[in-house]
């Protein structure tokens, strides 16, 4: 049942667009219900039913002009407009179509994916040229794959794509508490797999940068299309690479570390045999967090004994106590 | 990626018939098994759209059927398409999605010295000469690719597998915390969440697996063809690098003394 009245409703919306395609005129509401099967008869039904569709076919981005039918005539028509709807010529080279092929494979995501795929169908059917490409056997090479898990990411795309403001509850680093903010995004970046958002954030009246999987809750548009001014030279991928810049590793540690373990620390410290222990190494390394290194030396167990500093080898026998308890 | 069975809304699948059409009248013949898989649907669906299509009757001011096409031996036919014989303009979302993964993809070319970064150049400035105006959103969306260590390794290991070359790995099993000696048939380089991996048939291990290229520490292009097994199945990236199974369980890792910061969730398997 719901099958079928779907198709009788596609069958309704591309006898439209066929109709109105190849009309100059302006048609009104009267004119294409008499031209397309399917609407009712009762006059309040049938205008429900024509708003409906005039709004799904905008949707698809169907350019459905408005007109006065003729000048005699007070109703208002549609077209659409040849120029408006088509895709303009495009002929791609075997190799390029290969490329579009892998292109429309790298969205991950809901969001995108589905239109990656629909922008490939319109070009490959815009071009007789894009037959025998990757589909069936992409070329060798490099196979990228986007992923967006945050469940921000689709209304901060809409956002940035049509310039409205958003306001969302954010946890920043190192804090328990939620904040509410509002941002006036000016980019969205994906970094080493991370996806952040730079704009400016109107209650600190500064630019700041945002990481999406720190966004709880819903992002919401607070603003109308378009109010959103992106300041000339704004650059949104260097304000998160900037954001980003992995912090200096400005303490050193020295461990003793047994001679058949921990590859990692031997391959990237400075190792000295310890004499008066043997089968253990003594380790100077670099590193940033003490905390964070903490709870990476403590992975190593036994293995490892934190010589200096004090506060290092406090944070470690911590976490080891607390593995413990 | 079989296309499986699944509703589809009216808009999508006018969207759907909107590139079905010209796809074929650009052709005059085309394969039906064909082109369903290009559409990602089945050849029963592929029939009942062509059907959709030729349906269509316009009552006024006279009845004539716009689109007339056939379909017989497995081979489909355009003969009149009318008004509907090109493409849709691409929407802002279609055009930037792609536009968007196409710079990923010269950002990658770039690094492996691959010979499609032509090919990418190309199609981003025909496509953003198409697109016009949709495609001007793109450029708010931006992926950067940093592999400081991979970038040399990505190198080599894209030249292995043009020349379809074995290659001998070092590396560092993070788990473990050691480093592995292996041989690997190279498959393909894969880049998702911004990590550069080798997929390949490891000969040690007689199995498909997947080496992180930042945890590689060093590798020998042998002089030996790499002989994939045509057993090796690629991994399914598509669903995520690591999916999840029934056998997974959710771990909530807190701590009480890390008064700063949220509970942490992992998946871990088993």
């Amino acid at each position: 049942m719901e099958v079928a009245l779907s198709k009788r409703r596609t069958e309704r919306l591309l006898s439209i667009v066929v109709l109105l395609l190849s009309s100059r005129r302006y048609l009104t509401a009267e004119q294409i219900r008499a031209a397309v099967s399917g609407y009712p008869e009762e006059q309040e039904s049938f205008k429900r039913m024509f708003e409906r569709d005039k709004e799904e076919l905008r949707d698809l981005g169907i350019p459905l002009e408005t007109g006065r039918a003729s000048q005699f005539d007070d109703d208002l028509g549609y077209r659409i407009s040849r120029q408006d709807y088509e895709l303009p010529e495009i002929h791609l080279e075997p190799d390029e179509a290969a490329v579009l092929g892998i292109a429309s494979r790298v969205w991950q995501s809901a969001e995108l994916a589905g239109a990656a795929t629909g922008a490939a169908l319109k070009l490959r059917a815009a071009s007789r040229e894009a037959d025998g490409d990757g589909t069936a056997s992409p070329p060798p090479g490099i196979q990228p794959r986007l992923t967006t898990q945050e469940p921000a990411f689709g209304l901060l795309w809409e956002a940035v794509r049509d310039r409205r403001p958003v306001t969302f509850d954010y946890r920043a680093i190192g804090r328990s508490e939620v904040t509410k903010r509002t941002l006036e995004p000016w980019g969205v970046v994906n970094r080493r797999g991370h996806w952040y958002v730079a704009g400016h954030d109107r209650a600190r009246d500064a630019p700041r940068v945002f990481r999406l999987s720190r966004i709880t809750g819903p992002v919401k548009l607070a603003g109308p299309p378009g109010s959103v001014k992106v300041p000339e030279g704004a650059d949104a991928r260097k304000m998160v690479k900037d954001w980003d810049r992995p912090q200096a590793r400005d303490h050193t540690a020295t461990l003793r570390v047994r001679a058949d373990a921990g590859f990692a620390l031997h391959r990237w410290g400075t190792v000295t045999s310890d004499a008066a222990n043997p089968g253990w190494d003594r380790i100077t390394i670099d590193y940033s967090d003490p905390e964070w290194y903490a709870r990476y030396l403590a992975w190593f167990g036994p293995d490892v004994v934190v010589l200096d500093p004090p506060e290092l080898r406090e944070a470690v026998i911590r976490q080891l106590k607390g593995a413990l308890a | 990626m079989s296309p499986q069975p699944r509703m589809v809304t009216s808009a999508e699948r006018l969207r759907r018939l909107l590139a079905l059409v010209p796809y074929v009248a650009a052709r005059r013949v085309v394969g039906l098994a064909e082109t369903a898989a290009t559409f990602g649907m089945t050849e029963r669906e592929l029939i009942d759209d062509l059907n959709l299509a030729w349906c269509v009757e316009l009552r006024a001011p006279e009845p004539y059927c716009p689109i007339d096409l056939s379909y017989e031996d497995g081979e489909i036919s355009i003969s009149q398409a009318e008004s509907i014989a090109r493409p849709l303009r691409l929407a802002a979302d279609e055009a930037s999605a792609l536009l968007i993964a196409l710079r990923m993809l010269a950002e990658v070319a770039s690094f492996g010295q691959h010979q499609d970064g032509d090919a990418i150049a190309r199609l981003i400035a025909k496509i953003e000469d198409a697109a016009g105006t949709a495609g001007a959103a793109s450029s708010q969306v931006s992926v950067q690719i940093e592999h400081p260590n991979a970038r040399g390794m990505a190198a080599t290991l894209s030249a292995a597998l043009s020349a379809g070359q074995r290659v001998h790995l070092r590396h560092y099993a993070w788990r473990r915390d050691e480093a592995t000696e292996r041989d690997v048939d190279p498959m393909r380089l894969l880049v998702v969440d911004g990590q550069t991996y080798l997929e390949g048939w490891c000969r040690r291990a007689e199995g498909v697996r997947l080496f992180r290229l930042d945890r590689v520490l060093s590798v020998d292009v042998l002089d030996v063809p790499a002989e994939v097994p045509d057993t090796a199945e690629p991994v399914d990236v598509d669903a995520g690098l690591f999916t999840a199974s029934p056998s997974d369980v959710l771990v909530e890792l807190s701590s009480a003394r890390r008064r700063a910061g949220s509970p942490r969730t992992t998946r871990a398997s088993r």
